[in-house]
């Protein structure tokens, strides 16, 4: 047989209710001038398949135009 | 007697969505990016791994807001600085921070891992960081 929870003792009573955060980022990739080079979408989050190719092909663009690995990105 | 049943109703959700806000210069609305990957979890406390990310973290308490009653909204711009560090993971924290660079301190609200981003020195992200509160 199960024990009362501490709660049910009179004189004190717990209410749990449950809350949670769910998260979803977006981002968008600027230049010096504040002009959007790239509109990534979703990079965290629930997506649709095109929405996430759309954004793995942006990655794609942004790694090729990456100066960082040839010459310390100066 | 009634079934045991309880919920944050929407309301309450708004109402936290607003108790956010109203923490004003205070807000978990300061952004900060690192280049870690080991995997998120609920017991971090700061980014996996900050090196060569010398920026500072951005000050978006300005630029919070409620959306849809129970979403709340950061939007920030962190410029990279700092050749050489691509971008893997950002984080919300309730402070500036201090020391470094790269600067550590206050408390981490939210962090997040994502593709890598591969950022030449003077581009930027614009993050949008959308945290729905719901009752289930």
């Amino acid at each position: 047989m199960s024990k009362k929870p501490k709660e049910e003792v009179a004189g004190g009573a717990t209410v749990t209710g449950k809350m949670h955060g769910k998260t979803t980022i977006r981002a968008r990739v600027l230049d010096k001038d504040g002009n959007v080079i790239e509109d990534l979408g979703v990079i965290v989050g629930k997506r649709t398949k095109a929405e996430g190719d759309r954004t793995r092909a942006a990655l794609k663009r942004l790694d090729k135009n990456y100066k960082g690995r040839r010459d310390g990105g100066r | 007697m009634a079934a045991d049943d309880v919920l944050v109703v929407n309301t309450g959700r708004e109402l936290t969505v607003d108790a956010l806000l109203a923490l004003a210069a205070v807000a978990p609305a300061w952004l900060q990016w690192g280049v870690g990957s080991a995997a998120v979890t609920a017991a971090d406390t700061d980014l996996d791994d900050k090196t060569g990310c010398n920026e500072d973290r951005t000050d978006a308490t300005g630029a919070d807001s409620k959306v849809a009653n129970y979403t709340y909204r950061v939007v920030g711009t962190i410029t990279k600085t700092v050749a050489g560090a691509i971008i893997r993971e950002v984080a919300t924290f309730n402070a500036d921070g201090a020391g470094g660079p790269p600067v550590s301190g206050g408390t981490m609200f939210l962090r997040a891992m994502f593709d890598a981003i591969s950022l030449n020195v003077g581009n930027a992200i614009e993050f949008t960081v959308d945290t729905l509160v719901t009752a289930t």
